[in-house]
C-alpha cells in the first residue's frame, strides 16, 4: 500500500471529527447516547470505509462496493425504522426542548409511538453517514469541501442559541480539525504521500494555538466589547435585521424572544387567530390586564425598553412589580398556566410578591427563569381609595426622581404638538396668573391622575377602534397623525397616543403590552392570542406606584374564547396551537413577547406594498437575488461541464466522437471557423459507418475541440468570454 | 496567492459577524482563531520558506521528444537538500515560435525537493518547434499561500519537438537519384580510380593486375567519386502549425529514404537557403538549425542535372530541371 502514513492520518482525522462533532451535538442538547457503542461503530465504519477506498482501484467496483453498503445501511435502517423513529423524536424533541424557550418552534413533536431515552441508534447511523462522507473525501478524492459542509451542518445546530454551547473540549478539537484540514488542502492535493506527516504536524500546532488561546481568554472569563454591542446595533439598523441575542437594553439576559422595541411606523390590518396562549384562574372575576414588559423610551416612532445607562440610574431596592397597601388587605390569587414554556411571567396589578423562582428585570418585566408554564401569583385588586406603597423597599423618594427623570422624555417638538392637540380638546397645561376667573380648573394644577382622566377621555373619543387600519405615512410622527388625521386604530394606536400626550403634559408615562382578559372568578378562563393588548403605565404620585390607564374605545372588548374553536384548532394544527400562541400572535398588536411583531411585519410588509419599501431592503433583496442567479448559474455550470466531461471520456468511441463533433459545430457557430474536412470525416464515420472511430482519430477530434475553444475565447472581448463561459456554457 | 487571500478574508468576515451577533464565547475563540492561523502558518513555514528559498529551484526538461510524445517539466532543488517546501508557485513563460505558441504556465507544488517533482505538459509537444521555457521568478509560499517570498530563477530551457515520420503519397524515384558514374579524383591521376593495396572482401574484378605485376602486390583500383544526381528537397511551409508537422513528417520520411539508398539530400526551404543531409544525425541537427531559423551547413548547387522533390502542404511535387 502506498502513502501509508497519508492513509492512517486521514483515517485517524476522520475518525476523531466524526466522534467530536456527534459528542458536541449529543451534549449540546442532552441527548444521551452510550460514548462506547459510539466510538467503537465509528472505528468499524472508518476502517471499512478507509480499506475501501484505498484498496479497490477500478471505479466501477468501488461503485458497486458502496452500492452494497448502502443498500445494506438502507435494510437496516428499515427493519429497525421503529427504534430509529423513536431515537429521531427523542433527539429532535432534546433539541425543541431548548430552542422553544428562544424560537418560534414547537417544544416537542411526536411522530413515534415508542419512547426512546437514548439516541445509540441514532448515533451510530450518523457517523456511519459522517465516515462514509469524510473518509471518501480524504482518502479518496482528497478534498476538503465536503468535510467542512457537513461538519459546519452538524454544528450550526448548536449555535442557533447561546444556551446550547458544545463542551469546550470536542468543540475545540473539532475546529482545529477543520483548520488543519483546511491549510493542508493544498499539500494534499499535490503531494499526497508527504501530507500525512504535514496534516499530523499542522493539527499539532492548531491545537496547540487553540489551547493557548483557551487559556489566554478563559470561557469563564468571557465579556463581550462594547464595540461589539455598537456594530451589532449598527449593522441592525442597516439592514433592518433582528440578529444576536440582544441590545444594550435593560433585558438583554432574558433573551432573544422578547423584544424590546415595538415599532409604530408600519401597522397594519390586523387578523386574529384566536391561538390559545394560556389558562387562568382567579378567585375574583371582571377585567384583569395581565402586564407582560413595558418600553420607558420614545424616539422615531418606536417605543424602546429602558437601556442599560438608563437601568443604572434606578434606585435597586425599590420594586415597581409588587406593591402593598395601607391598611386590611383582601388579597385574591391567580393561577396561570400558558401553553409554552416562556421567558417571562404575566403579572396581575397589584401583585403582592414575586415567587423566589422568578427574577425581576429591571422595571421592564419578570423572568421566568425555570421555564415554569404553572405558577400562581396574590395580588391586590386594584382600588382608587387606597395608598399603595412598594413592597420591599422604602426609597420611594429616589424612585420617584428617578421616573420623572426617566418616563417623561419626549421630543420637543412632538410635545409642542401634543400640547396643541391638547388644549384644542380642553386639556390645558396649568398657568402661573392664569384666567382663573373663566374656569380656575382650565388652567389650575392638576394631579397625574386629573391628567390621566382627561387624556384617556380625549384620546378614546378620537376615531373608531377597528382591527382593520390604514398605515400612517412616511415621515409622520405616530402620536400626532393617530390624534389628528387617523379615522380609527386599535389598541396600539391608542395606548401610543396616550402614552405619548401624557408625557407631554409631564406625567411619566410607559406604554404596556399584555393581556387583557376578561376573567371568570372561581373558574378557568382561556387566554387566547386575541386577547393581547396594549396600555398605558402612568405614575401616581400618591400612591408611589404605577397605575394602568386603558385609552382603547369603550368598544374594544376583550376576546372570549371559544372553547369550540380550541377543539377545532388543536386538531388542525395541534403543535403549533401548543406551543406558538405567544410568539406568533397575529392580533396581539402589544403582545408581551415578540408574539406581536412577527405577524406585525407580515402584515405591514403586505400592507406597505411598494410605497414605503426601504432602500436598503431593495438593495438587500437585488443582492440576494443576484447571489441566488450567481449561484445557480454556477451550479448549472457545473453541472452542464460534468456532464460534457462525462460524454467526452465514457461511452464507446463513435458516441463520444459524435457528442465532441457536436459541441465544435456548436462552438464554430460562434467562432465562424470552418470546421476541416478531416474532423467532418471522422464525426460521418462515427455516425453512419459500422467502422469504430480509432483512439488516433478520436484524439484528434479533442485536440481539435480544444483548440476551438481556445480560439473562441481568445478572439472574444472580455464580456462575450464571460457570455460563453457562464451563459451557454460553451468552454471551460 | 489571491484566491486564498480571498478565502481567509470571508472566513475572518464570518467568524467576525458570527462574533458581532453571537453572544457566545465561542464566536470569540473561533475569531481570534481565525485571526491567529495565517500568522501561526508564517511562523511555522518561515523556516522552511527560507532554506527553500536558499535552496533555490531547478526547472528542466527533456532534450528533445517526438511530435505526440508525452512532455514533461521538472522542478527540483538545485542543491538536493531533503527540505520541505510548503508551497512553490513558480511561472513559466513557454514559447515555441516555430509554430506560433506562447503561453504562460504556474507550476504548483508541495513537499521536498530532493525528487525532481515533474508536470505534464502534451500540449507543448502537439506541434513541432523548439519549446523554450523561461522561468524568471518563483513564489514559496506558507502554508495557508498568503504570506510567500519571492526567488529569483532565470533559468531558461528548451526542447526540441522532433517530427515523426509519415510517408509521403508520391516518393521520389530511386533509380533517377541513384549513382549515375564516378567522377576521376582530383589531384590530377590519370585514372579515374583510386588504387589500393588489396583487402580480403574486394572483388577480384578490381584487381588492377598490371600494377600488381609491376610492384609484385595485390593493387586494387576503386571509383573515386560517385555521380549522383543532385537532389533538392524543398519545403513549402505555411503558417498554420498543423501543416508544417506534416511537412516536416513527411520531409523526415524521405530524407531516411534517401539517406538509406545512399543518396545526399539538398534541402531548401522557403528562404533558399540549401544544406545537405546525408545521415539521421545530420537530419536532426538540420531541424533544429530549421527551429531556431539558424543556417545549417550550407551548399551550393553544382549545375549537375538535378530533380526537385517540393512538399508543401497537401501534395507532394518531383520535377527535373
Amino acid at each position: 500500500m502506498k502513502n501509508k502514513t497519508e492513509f492512517f492520518v486521514s483515517s485517524a482525522v476522520s475518525l476523531l471529527l466524526v466522534l467530536t462533532l456527534i459528542w458536541c451535538f449529543s451534549s449540546s442538547f442532552s441527548v444521551s447516547a452510550s460514548p462506547f457503542i459510539v466510538i467503537t461503530s465509528s472505528l468499524i465504519f472508518t476502517s471499512y470505509f478507509a480499506l475501501l477506498a484505498k484498496l479497490v482501484k477500478r471505479k466501477s467496483t468501488f461503485l458497486l462496493c458502496h452500492l452494497v453498503t448502502a443498500a445494506v445501511f438502507v435494510f437496516t435502517v428499515l427493519f429497525s425504522l421503529e427504534v430509529l423513529l423513536s431515537q429521531i423524536n427523542y433527539a429532535v424533541n432534546s433539541v425543541l426542548a431548548i430552542y422553544s424557550n428562544y424560537l418560534p418552534c414547537p417544544y416537542a413533536v411526536d411522530f413515534s409511538s415508542m419512547n426512546a431515552d437514548s439516541a445509540d441508534y441514532l448515533f451510530v447511523l450518523l457517523s456511519f453517514l459522517l465516515n462514509a462522507a469524510f473518509v471518501n473525501s480524504l482518502v479518496r478524492i482528497r478534498k476538503i469541501f465536503p468535510i467542512i459542509m457537513l461538519s459546519v451542518l452538524v454544528l450550526v445546530p448548536c449555535f442557533i442559541i447561546v444556551d446550547t454551547l458544545p463542551p469546550i473540549f470536542p468543540l475545540v478539537v473539532a475546529v482545529s480539525l477543520l483548520f488543519a484540514l483546511y491549510i493542508t488542502s493544498f499539500v494534499r492535493r499535490k503531494n499526497p504521500s508527504q501530507s500525512g506527516v504535514v496534516m499530523l504536524s499542522a493539527t499539532a500546532v492548531i491545537l496547540g494555538v487553540s489551547i493557548i488561546i483557551c487559556c489566554i481568554f478563559p470561557v469563564e472569563n468571557y465579556k463581550r466589547y462594547e464595540w461589539q454591542d455598537n456594530l451589532q446595533h449598527s449593522a441592525e439598523k442597516i439592514t433592518g435585521l433582528k440578529g444576536g441575542q440582544n441590545s444594550d437594553s435593560a433585558i438583554s439576559s432574558v433573551g432573544n424572544l422578547i423584544t424590546d422595541t415595538q415599532d409604530l411606523s408600519h401597522l397594519g390590518k390586523l387578523e386574529q387567530e384566536g391561538k390559545k396562549v394560556m389558562r387562568i384562574l382567579t378567585d375574583k372575576g371582571g377585567i384583569m390586564y395581565l402586564k407582560g414588559v413595558s418600553y420607558a423610551n420614545y424616539s422615531d416612532n418606536k417605543w424602546t425598553t429602558i437601556t442599560e445607562e438608563q437601568d443604572n440610574l434606578r434606585p435597586k431596592d425599590y420594586d415597581s412589580f409588587t406593591m402593598a397597601k395601607n391598611g386590611s388587605e383582601t388579597s385574591s390569587s391567580l393561577s396561570i398556566i400558558t401553553e409554552n414554556k416562556e421567558k417571562i411571567i404575566y403579572t396581575p396589578y397589584f401583585t403582592k410578591k414575586i415567587p423566589t423562582d422568578f427574577e425581576i428585570v429591571s422595571d421592564v418585566l419578570v423572568k421566568n427563569n425555570s421555564g415554569y408554564i404553572s405558577y400562581d401569583l396574590d395580588y391586590t385588586p386594584y382600588s382608587e381609595d387606597e395608598v399603595y406603597y412598594s413592597s420591599v423597599s422604602s426609597s420611594y423618594y429616589d424612585y420617584k426622581d428617578f421616573v420623572y427623570e426617566t418616563y417623561t422624555q419626549l421630543h420637543e417638538k412632538i410635545r409642542e404638538k401634543l400640547i396643541e392637540i391638547g388644549e384644542q380638546n380642553g386639556i390645558y397645561i396649568p398657568r402661573s396668573g392664569g384666567d382663573e376667573n373663566d374656569d380656575g380648573n382650565l388652567y389650575g394644577y392638576k394631579t397625574n391622575e386629573q391628567y390621566a382622566q382627561l387624556v384617556k377621555d380625549f384620546v378614546s373619543s378620537v376615531g373608531y377602534y377597528s382591527l382593520d387600519v390604514e398605515i400612517m405615512p412616511e415621515g409622520e410622527d405616530f402620536p400626532v397623525w393617530f390624534l389628528t388625521k387617523a379615522k380609527s386604530g386599535y389598541c396600539v394606536h391608542y395606548a401610543a397616543a396616550a402614552a405619548a400626550m401624557l408625557r407631554a403634559y409631564g406625567v411619566p408615562t410607559r406604554y404596556v403590552s399584555g393581556y387583557c382578559v376578561s376573567a371568570n372568578s372561581n373558574e378557568w378562563t382561556i387566554v387566547s392570542s386575541d386577547n393581547a393588548h396594549a396600555w398605558v403605565e402612568y405614575f401616581d404620585d400618591k400612591m408611589g406606584c404605577w397605575i394602568p390607564l386603558d385609552a382603547t374605545p369603550a368598544s374594544f372588548v376583550p376576546a372570549q374564547y371559544n372553547s369550540a374553536t380550541e377543539e377545532t384548532k388543536t386538531t388542525q394544527n395541534n403543535t403549533q396551537a401548543e406551543t406558538e400562541p405567544t410568539t406568533i400572535a397575529p392580533s396581539s398588536t402589544t403582545a408581551p413577547q415578540e408574539a406581536s411583531e412577527t405577524p406585525l411585519v407580515i402584515n405591514n410588509n403586505q400592507n406597505k406594498g411598494n410605497k414605503s419599501f426601504g432602500a436598503i431592503n431593495f438593495v438587500l433583496s437585488v443582492i440576494i437575488i443576484l447571489l441566488f442567479l450567481a449561484a445557480v448559474v454556477l451550479i448549472r455550470r457545473k453541472i452542464l461541464l460534468a456532464i460534457r466531461s462525462n460524454r467526452f471520456s465514457k461511452g464507446s468511441n463513435n458516441s463520444r466522437a459524435v457528442y465532441i463533433y457536436r459541441h465544435i459545430v456548436s462552438l464554430g457557430g460562434f467562432s465562424n471557423n470552418v470546421i476541416p474536412d478531416e474532423i467532418k470525416e471522422i464525426a460521418l464515420k462515427a455516425r453512419f459507418s459500422s467502422h469504430m472511430v480509432s483512439t488516433e482519430e478520436l484524439k484528434i477530434l479533442i485536440s481539435y475541440h480544444d483548440d476551438a475553444e481556445k480560439e473562441l475565447l481568445r478572439n472574444s472581448s472580455k464580456l462575450k468570454k464571460l457570455y460563453y463561459k457562464f451563459v451557454l456554457v460553451l468552454t471551460k | 496567492m489571491i484566491k486564498n487571500i480571498a478565502v481567509w478574508f470571508l472566513l475572518l468576515f464570518s467568524a467576525f459577524v458570527f462574533n458581532i451577533f453571537y453572544y457566545g464565547w465561542f464566536s470569540w475563540f473561533l475569531l481570534v482563531l481565525t485571526v491567529a492561523i495565517p500568522f501561526v502558518s508564517l511562523i511555522v513555514s518561515l523556516p522552511f520558506m527560507i532554506s527553500s528559498a536558499v535552496n533555490s529551484i531547478l526547472v528542466f526538461t527533456h532534450e528533445s521528444v517526438k511530435i505526440g510524445d508525452d512532455f514533461y517539466i521538472g522542478v527540483t532543488g538545485k542543491k538536493g537538500r531533503m527540505i520541505f517546501c510548503p508551497r512553490i508557485k513558480i511561472k513559466l513563460i513557454i514559447k515555441n515560435d516555430f509554430c506560433g505558441q506562447n503561453e504562460k504556465q504556474k507550476i504548483l507544488y508541495s513537499g521536498t525537493l530532493k525528487k525532481p517533482f515533474y508536470k505534464k505538459y502534451n500540449r507543448f509537444a502537439k506541434h513541432c518547434g523548439c519549446v523554450t521555457i523561461t522561468a524568471k521568478y518563483a513564489k514559496i509560499y506558507d502554508l495557508t499561500g498568503i504570506f510567500f517570498i519571492p526567488i529569483k530563477i532565470n533559468s531558461c530551457v528548451s526542447c526540441d519537438i522532433m517530427p515523426k515520420g509519415r510517408k509521403p503519397s508520391v516518393l521520389p524515384d530511386s533509380s533517377k537519384i541513384s549513382v549515375l558514374g564516378y567522377k576521376p579524383k582530383n589531384g590530377g591521376f590519370s585514372d579515374y580510380y583510386e588504387l589500393r593495396q588489396y583487402q580480403s572482401g574486394d572483388s577480384l574484378k578490381n584487381i588492377h593486375w598490371k600494377l600488381s605485376s609491376k610492384y609484385d602486390d595485390l593493387i586494387v583500383r576503386e571509383p573515386s567519386t560517385p555521380i549522383y544526381r543532385q537532389f533538392y528537397v524543398r519545403l513549402l511551409f505555411t503558417q498554420n502549425a498543423e501543416t508544417n508537422d506534416g511537412i516536416l513528417a513527411r520531409f523526415v520520411y524521405v530524407c531516411n529514404y534517401l539517406n538509406k539508398n545512399g543518396a545526399p539530400c539538398l534541402v531548401f526551404n522557403n528562404d533558399r537557403e540549401i544544406s545537405s543531409i546525408s545521415d539521421s544525425s545530420e537530419l536532426k541537427d538540420f531541424i533544429r538549425a530549421l527551429y531556431r531559423n539558424h543556417p545549417y551547413n550550407t551548399y551550393f548547387a553544382d549545375t549537375a542535372p538535378s530533380l526537385v522533390y517540393a512538399i508543401a502542404e497537401d501534395f507532394e511535387e518531383v520535377s527535373e530541371v
